[in-house]
């Protein structure tokens, strides 16, 4: 009986032990600020932006889109880090369990800030540059602000946590 | 032949008759003693037999029971030892057996999972999608929806308060 009760538990223990045992991929999260204006000779965008510069138009119905900032995040294990774009506005990611699960797509959770005031928070899985995840944020001037989220190359992005935006620290500068 | 003490022990006990009796008293002349000895064994005799006696039982039939067991049990023969049982789990059992079911649980999790949890569905394998979006603040409503042309996802906050150009966004 005891040895059955030891082999139960070895099973039980593998069975729980297994996935965390695989261990995860590192993930790296790319985020700028956009403002999408309409110009009458609109400015060609950005190389980081040129690959979305269709989709926003079809979303925003604007033409010309400038990076304010941008900053990128790399992620080993399931702590928060901060993506912090521009210093108006930041967000709080942290990885859900199932990251890496779907496919490559990486399910988080963000809760963005303008300043220190929340404005939302949402779950998402997110993807590479292929499919980014657009935010619609503040009218500013003649035009409209908007952070683009999407997956890069974890290999192109070396870890480094900002523990808090509250705390002034140059971002990256991608 | 019997010896001085036999024939005393009789003649204490009122046993010796006759000429016994009379050759014996004839000795006893020697020990004068011998008549005070007398009465004080009869006095002892008398206090054992006052004193004495064995307690009634109460419970004589269990008792009797009981010897009769011990007596039985003694003299039976003793059973030989019943072998050792020896368990089923051996360790080279064991060990067969948490590889069976291992390999039992890797074919099911393969065989089952996909049709629930693992399983994405092949367009949506490269889609960024919004699980839920709220808003603490009851001034901003959040809202997502999916772009199936542009293949992208957006999620739109409406009711943020206007940015003048003097407000400095770097």
């Amino acid at each position: 009986m005891a040895r059955l009760s030891l082999l139960a538990f070895c099973l039980l223990w593998l069975a729980g032990a297994c996935p965390a045992l695989a261990g995860e991929p590192p993930t790296a999260i790319w985020s700028g600020l956009v403002l999408a204006t309409n110009n009458a000779h609109p400015a060609e965008a950005p190389p980081k932006l040129r690959k979305f510069a269709g989709k926003l138009r079809n979303i925003f119905g604007y033409n010309q889109f400038e990076l304010v900032g941008e900053n990128s995040q790399r992620w080993e294990d399931p702590y928060e880090r901060w993506l912090i774009p521009s210093k108006e506005f930041y967000m709080s990611v942290k990885p859900r369990a199932e990251r890496g699960e779907h496919g490559g797509r990486h399910r988080m959770k963000i809760v963005l800030f303008q300043n220190r005031r929340q404005l939302a928070e949402f779950e998402t899985h997110l993807n590479g540059a292929e499919s980014p995840l657009f935010i619609r944020g503040p009218l500013y001037d003649r035009g409209q602000l908007v952070i683009v989220l999407h997956v890069v190359d974890p290999a192109e992005n070396p870890p480094h946590a900002i523990l808090t935006p509250f705390l002034p620290r140059a971002s990256n500068g991608d | 032949m019997k010896t001085f003490e036999e024939k005393f022990t009789a003649w204490v006990d009122g046993r010796l008759t006759g000429s016994e009796l009379a050759a014996f008293e004839r000795e006893l002349e020697e020990h004068p003693e011998a008549l005070a000895e007398k009465e004080a064994a009869l006095e002892l005799g008398g206090l054992l037999r006052a004193h004495l006696a064995a307690p009634p039982l109460r419970n004589a039939d269990f008792f009797n029971q009981q010897i009769l067991q011990q007596i039985e049990s003694s003299v039976r023969p003793a059973a030989p030892a019943p072998a050792p049982r020896r368990s089923f789990w051996t360790l080279p059992r064991m060990a067969f057996s948490g590889a069976f079911l291992l390999l039992l649980a890797s074919l099911l999790y393969f065989a089952a999972v996909p049709n629930t949890r693992r399983e994405v569905r092949r367009d949506q394998q490269y889609v960024t999608n919004v699980l839920n979006a709220q808003s603490d603040d009851p001034n901003i409503t959040a809202t997502s929806f999916h772009s199936d042309q542009d293949n992208v996802n957006v999620v739109w906050l409406d009711g943020l308060s206007y940015m003048p150009p003097d407000h400095k966004l770097k």
